[in-house]
């Protein structure tokens, strides 16, 4: 547990502090999202924690014990620390950038190999890259190794200050769920610095909206955050699009799925069109027999007396029930059927309704 | 073409011998060496400590620009009355001509570009590693030796080389103030009218001079680690 009690950060020759009187609990094996506009004093925040600054007032603890009792060099050994440009060290290979802080702590050789190599795995790195050199990773790679890097003498709780900020949204997304999917594994306390909303409210398990001079403006969860913001400010730093961002937090599977019109091949005709009138539909989905996905046709070219032997056309408008009801929408209402079908794997569980999907937002 | 063929012949004719080309090189190499390294070691390390603190630019880049507009030749006319002074009152150094005049010379010469290249080598070093360093828990000093210098090492070698060359050309002017070395064949060829000798001297300083180019071109490909020899960042 990490708790910050009227913290106050005044730069010399500053007129107004950068921090002043900021208290913030923050949950053990969590990550808390420190999140809010430039001069916000977020960075400024993290960075007392492992007193990369040093606060004017105030109290920091880390773990129950006060950071300003302690030589900064050796506290920062328990804190994995990440930054934007992940400052891996040029000269070394990844194997002794990831060695840094067990060799600062006098590990042994062999303790130290057999660490390295449980961490490359940890981020799912190739073992050969060890002997690489920085410079020879590509952004992702090298981002990577700042976390295994960060993670290296196992500390409790890691500080990333903007960490996937230099890299392109494409990599940004992949080490997002790279980062919730390793946090799942070793459940750290987080403390994650961002300017970005989306990408506070998809990693935060809570998060800190922060004002100009480290006014705490809500501390919550991104659900309760999204769904009831405390003022204007958390309002208008949210966006318009608070409904959708909100909607992105909750996966298809905690909705009740419609059965929809679908039929198994081999139904009768008649059966189809039955189906597809109690859907009030003029299309019919198509499944195989071990339910996977066959597609859908149009009800009118359906034979007049027969049975269903395929789709006519392919379906494309589908999820998977783990993504999110954000995603659910966008396959919507880019789709002719007007709903998203959901599949486990490649079996069929349901559809999703832009109605439901609507009582969600309004609950 | 009678000068080539006598200036290949002065080679040979002078190689050995208490003035010959063996002694004198070793003389030369040896003003040369000896120069480079007091002034390394009064330039890089308060070099090192400034820009690590990141103090002192401004003055250290002003006190670099005085050293490099005072000519070679003026420090070696300047430092002659100066030590022949201390000489005097120095019982060792005897007369205060030679190796001690050439020597203060040439240590002043060789300061400026090996603490210019120090300076700004450490001070413009990646901001980022030095707080990933930092917030890693490396003290202070550690940053200096096991990040700053390393990434740093390539333009403080090229310092060395610059005051080195530098160096070893103008030792040449110590056969001036009574020193020997390679400068005595240009100088007793010049004022002998000797030209063979001349030419031959000026040969020999301008190989040196190469030889040592080659030895820190060859540090700065295969001396340095992978990372940072070919690293882009």
């Amino acid at each position: 547990m990490i708790t910050l009690t009227d913290v106050t950060k005044h730069y010399e020759g500053a007129t107004t502090p950068a921090v002043e009187n900021l208290s913030l609990t923050i949950e053990e094996g969590t990550i808390t999202v420190l999140v809010g506009p430039s001069g916000c004093g977020k960075t400024t925040t993290l960075k007392m924690i492992n007193r990369l600054i040093e606060p004017t007032s105030g109290d920091i603890t880390v773990g129950g014990n006060s950071v300003i009792d302690r030589p900064p060099h050796e506290l920062r050994r328990e804190i994995g620390y990440v930054i934007q440009h992940i400052g891996l060290f040029p000269h070394k290979t990844i194997r002794k950038n990831i060695a840094t802080v067990p060799h600062l702590l006098g590990w042994d050789a062999a303790r130290i190999a057999e660490r390295v190599d449980e961490l490359i795995e940890l981020v799912d790195l190739d073992e050969e890259m060890l002997d690489r050199y920085p410079h020879e990773l590509s952004g992702g790679q090298r981002q990577r190794v700042g976390v295994a890097r960060a993670l290296a003498a196992d500390p409790p709780v890691m500080l990333m200050d903007e960490p996937f900020g230099a890299v392109d949204p494409i990599v940004r997304g992949k080490l997002q769920d790279e980062l919730l999917d390793l946090q799942r594994r070793v459940k750290k306390t987080i403390v994650l610095v961002t300017h970005d909303v989306d990408e506070a409210v998809k990693l935060g398990d809570k998060v800190a909206i922060l004002n100009i001079g480290g006014v705490l403006e809500q501390y919550d969860s991104p659900e309760v955050i999204l769904g009831s913001p405390a003022n204007d400010f958390v309002r208008s730093f949210l966006g318009t699009d608070r409904g959708l961002k909100r909607l992105g937090l909750f996966p298809i599977e905690t909705l009740q799925l419609d059965t929809g019109p679908f039929v198994g091949v081999g139904a009768t005709t008649a059966v189809a069109r039955s189906v597809a009138q109690s859907h009030n539909s003029e299309w019919i989905g198509v499944l195989a027999e071990d339910d996977t996905l066959l597609g859908w046709s149009p009800v009118d070219s359906l034979a007049v007396d027969g049975v269903v032997t395929e789709a006519a056309e392919r379906f494309l408008s589908w999820v998977d029930c783990n993504d999110s009801l954000r995603d659910a929408l966008e396959v919507i209402i880019s789709s002719h059927t007007r709903i998203a079908a959901v599949l486990d794997g490649g079996t069929f569980k349901g559809i999703v309704t832009l109605d439901q999907i609507y009582a969600e937002i309004m609950t | 073409m009678e000068f080539v063929t006598d200036l290949i012949q002065w080679f040979p004719d002078n190689m050995w011998g208490d003035a010959g080309i063996i002694v004198r090189t070793i003389e030369h190499i040896q003003i040369s060496a000896f120069s480079v390294v007091v002034a390394a070691v009064f330039a890089i390390p308060p070099a090192m400590f400034l820009a690590h603190r990141r103090i002192g630019a401004f003055t250290a880049v002003t006190a670099v620009n005085i050293g490099r507009a005072i000519p070679s030749f003026g420090v070696l006319a300047l430092a002659l009355p100066i030590t022949i002074i201390i000489a005097r009152n120095v019982p060792f150094l005897s007369t205060g001509l030679g190796f001690f005049p050439t020597f203060v010379a040439l240590f002043v010469l060789a300061l400026p570009p090996m603490f210019a290249n120090t300076y700004t080598g450490i001070a413009g070093v990646d901001a980022d590693l030095v707080e990933a360093a930092r917030g890693m828990g490396l003290t202070s000093r550690q940053i200096l030796i096991r990040i700053e210098l390393p990434v740093a090492a390539p333009l403080i070698v090229e310092g060395i080389r610059l005051s080195t060359v530098q160096v070893i050309a103008t030792a040449t002017l110590g056969a001036l103030v009574a020193f020997d070395g390679l400068g005595r064949f240009v100088i007793n060829g010049f004022s002998g009218q000797d030209t063979t000798q001349l030419a031959g001297g000026a040969i020999l300083v301008g190989l040196l001079a190469i030889a040592a180019e080659l030895f820190f071109a060859a540090y700065l490909k295969w001396g340095l680690p992978r990372g940072i020899r070919d690293g882009v960042r």
